[in-house]
């Protein structure tokens, strides 16, 4: 007897879109073991270590906290934090190229989203969107952000990566676009 | 020397500079008038009659929309301004020269005298498109693809292309370290530009040879950001948000330099226990900025949980600072005319209760790091003479850490520093391990200050008398002082942090500039690596060190860039 596919993913499947569930199963386990790069260069990167690491209370799952790694090679998760001039752009692209696939990416802070309070008509060296330059799945506004805005922004990017959407995949033309909270 | 005293110093000077002296400004002891011409014979006369070992700034100003250009008796009218600060350490004598010169003219480069001028004089070059005589330099913050020069008053920006913003490898000019070590193995490192700590967006390209460091060359620049350029827009009272994030470990110092000056300059006076505050807040800053630094020199000897220690004792003062105006990095407390809100019911209390746990860590710290033999050997790296550090403008805990007893708070004492009791650490050979000790010895005096005026705190009103946001914006300040310059600097938490600033009447001053004491170290950690030459017989550094050395100096890199 054959299954009416449409049917049995209405019926069973998590989210909507999955095709099957060892794709839900990759997803799940993608948003459970992020390994994050955290390409902090300004202020916001004290208010993520005050989000993920200077906290006493015991983390409700080892899976809250993204494993930091010191080497883009090895991580699936960008994080952006501070204002990005001129000089500093090509690198940016060269790390970006260089993340495990799929990857996800996260602009911390008012600098990175959109030039801050750097964003000014005598301004000319910040560039002015980072969405501009590599797609961004989710943006955390604040200069700079409080840590508990960071925690909600990282829970977003779990809900997006169990749901399948991925900024990344935006030029490919599927599903995906990137929100703010 | 014959001078008994710093007044007779100034007097001597005043009376063999007669005919090109000008008007005293504040923040400098003598202000002298040059030309160009004769500006290279007086500062080498400065420099070998007069002891002033120390080039603390270099800048250039743009006159071309001035309304009130200073009278050069010496030097018919141009369009761009240089001015040197320099200092004499026996005396804490500051001297400021300017001259004006054309674009058509060569200006006489100081690298002959002051090793630290080539920095400064790259940033001249850049940003305003003067040339050296004998230097050619190349961009030091500018990516090469920029169009036109930033800080002249008819610049318009122009969007680059992306495509032209290729990175800039190849930045390692010399050649002589592959010539020397020609038969071994030469290895390039190249570290950076993003870092796990936080120091900022820097590169760091290292020559290796086996385990041993032999030469490093700096990429700053990376988190350039136009302060300066911005705050030639930016209304007086909006400045203290700029100043704040160039330093972002030390935000409440930054600011603090920024608005000391500017009422300083006006003549605004503020409440007693506004200041009190005021310097509670500065000194809160400076344990935040050397609690960072020795986390990172800490982390840098592979101890994997020491981050979590340190972060913990940050995080107390940035719940202070949130308790106090909702903010957890930049409060914005320090405003012209006093602070920008009330203390609310409690804080005195909690930060006190701060300060016990704080003195309480930094016990544990003493215990676990001082006398520590492991420690020691492997922070036993890099010192700095103190032949080196007056001579390449090196400040603040770096310098005291090579056995210079030079503290802002004690030599020019501002707000109640003459009144309170704290002592100065020095080093004594001014190695990684003595700098470790002087931040570690200057947050316990940190904390014996706050508490001090916490205990002692005036009576009274800390918001300013009067409204001066519209003060500023409505010009009725400009008819009771006239337009000028000064100059304002401030025991900053990893050097001596300065503001010159020229004020022309209007809504927003004509230019200003930040000296960073960043910039001065960044420059001459090569020459740390390297091993200058009043330190034959230099152990090299190993590489498992180098970032370790480079976070002693407590290097930020947007400091650097501003």
């Amino acid at each position: 007897m054959e299954i009416d596919k449409s049917e049995f993913l209405r019926n069973y499947s998590a989210t909507y879109e999955s095709q099957s569930f060892l794709q839900r199963w990759l997803r799940k386990q993608d948003a459970h073991s992020l390994s994050s790069f955290v390409a902090g260069f300004s202020c916001c990167q004290l208010e993520y270590q005050s989000a993920f690491l200077a906290t006493n209370d015991k983390p409700s799952g080892a899976s809250l906290i993204p494993w930091e790694k010191n080497n883009p090679n090895e991580s699936d998760l960008l994080i952006i934090g501070g204002s990005l001039n001129f000089k500093l752009y090509p690198y940016i692209l060269e790390m970006y190229a260089s993340l495990m696939r799929p990857c996800w990416v996260v602009a911390l802070g008012a600098c990175a989203i959109k030039g801050g309070p750097y964003h000014s008509a005598a301004s000319y060296a910040v560039m002015p969107e980072i969405n501009s330059i590599i797609p961004v799945d989710v943006f955390i506004p604040g200069c700079p952000p409080h840590p508990e805005t960071i925690k909600q922004g990282f829970e977003l990017l779990r809900a997006r990566i169990l749901a399948g959407i991925s900024a990344e995949n935006k030029l490919a033309g599927e599903a995906g676009h990137a929100i703010s909270i | 020397m014959p001078f008994p005293s710093k007044q007779a110093f100034v007097d001597n000077l005043q009376t063999v500079f007669s005919q090109i002296l000008r008007e005293r400004e504040n923040g400098i002891d003598v202000n002298f008038f040059v030309s160009s011409h004769t500006y290279f014979l007086v500062v080498q006369r400065l420099f070998t009659e007069f002891e002033f070992l120390t080039l603390l700034d270099l800048w250039g100003v743009d006159n071309l929309e001035r309304a009130s250009i200073p009278k050069n008796p010496e030097q018919s009218e141009a369009r761009f301004q240089i001015s040197t600060i320099l200092l004499n350490y026996k005396f804490d004598v500051r001297l400021k020269i300017t001259f004006l010169i054309n674009q058509e003219q060569k200006v006489p480069s100081l690298t002959k005298i002051y090793n630290n001028a080539v920095w400064p004089e790259r940033e001249v070059r850049e940003f305003f498109g003067l040339n050296f005589l004998d230097c050619v330099y190349e961009n030091l913050i500018l990516h090469p693809a920029t169009d036109g020069f930033p800080l002249r008053k008819d610049f318009i920006p122009v969007t680059v292309p992306l495509e032209m913003l290729l990175p800039v490898r190849n930045f390692f000019s010399s050649a002589s370290v592959e010539f020397a070590h020609k038969g071994n193995f030469v290895e390039w490192l190249e570290l950076g530009p993003f870092f796990a700590e936080d120091r900022g967006a820097i590169r760091i390209l290292a020559k290796v040879d086996g385990e041993q460091v032999y030469d490093v060359n700096m990429d700053v620049g990376l988190s350039h950001r136009a302060v300066e350029k911005i705050c030639e827009v930016t209304s007086y009272s909006q400045i203290p948000l700029y100043m704040e994030r160039l330093n972002y470990h030390s935000s409440a110092l930054n600011s603090l330099c920024w608005v000391k000056g500017l009422e300083d300059f006006m003549h605004i006076s503020i409440s007693e226990r506004s200041m009190a505050m005021r310097m509670v807040f500065a000194e809160l800053s400076r344990i935040f900025d050397h609690l960072g630094c020795l986390m990172r020199m800490v982390i840098g000897s592979q101890n994997p949980f020491a981050d979590r220690l340190f972060l913990l004792q940050r995080e107390k003062i940035k719940v202070l600072f949130s308790e106090y105006s909702g903010q957890r990095l930049f409060t914005r407390a320090i405003v012209p005319g006093g602070l920008s809100t009330e203390m609310p019911g409690g804080w005195i209390t909690s930060c006190m209760e701060t300060m016990i746990e704080l003195k309480k860590f930094m016990a544990r710290l003493n215990k676990s790091f001082v006398r520590n033999l492991a420690w020691i050997e492997s922070t036993d790296y890099g010192p700095i003479s103190a032949n080196d550090a007056i001579c390449e403008g090196i400040t603040g805990p770096n310098l005291r850490a090579s056995g210079i007893n030079y503290d802002l708070r004690k030599r020019n004492p501002y707000y109640f520093y003459s009144e309170l009791e704290f002592d100065i650490p020095i080093g004594q050979n001014g190695t990684m391990y003595d700098r470790f000790l002087v931040r570690l010895e200057e947050i316990n005096q940190s904390i014996r200050i706050i508490t001090q005026i916490l205990d002692n705190l005036p009576l009274g009103s800390v918001l300013a008398e009067q409204d001066m946001t519209s003060l500023f914006e409505s010009g009725e300040i400009w008819q009771q002082c006239h337009p000028g310059e000064f100059y304002s600097n401030i025991e900053g938490s990893n050097g001596e942090l300065a503001i010159c600033a020229v004020i022309d009447s209007g809504p927003n001053p004509y230019r200003l500039h930040v000296r960073s004491p960043s910039l001065y170290h960044a420059q001459f950690f090569s020459c740390l690596v390297k091993g200058t030459k009043s330190q034959i017989g230099q152990q090299a550094l190993p590489v498992a060190s180098l970032l370790q050395c480079f976070d002693s100096l407590n290097i930020i890199a947007s400091e650097i860039d501003r």
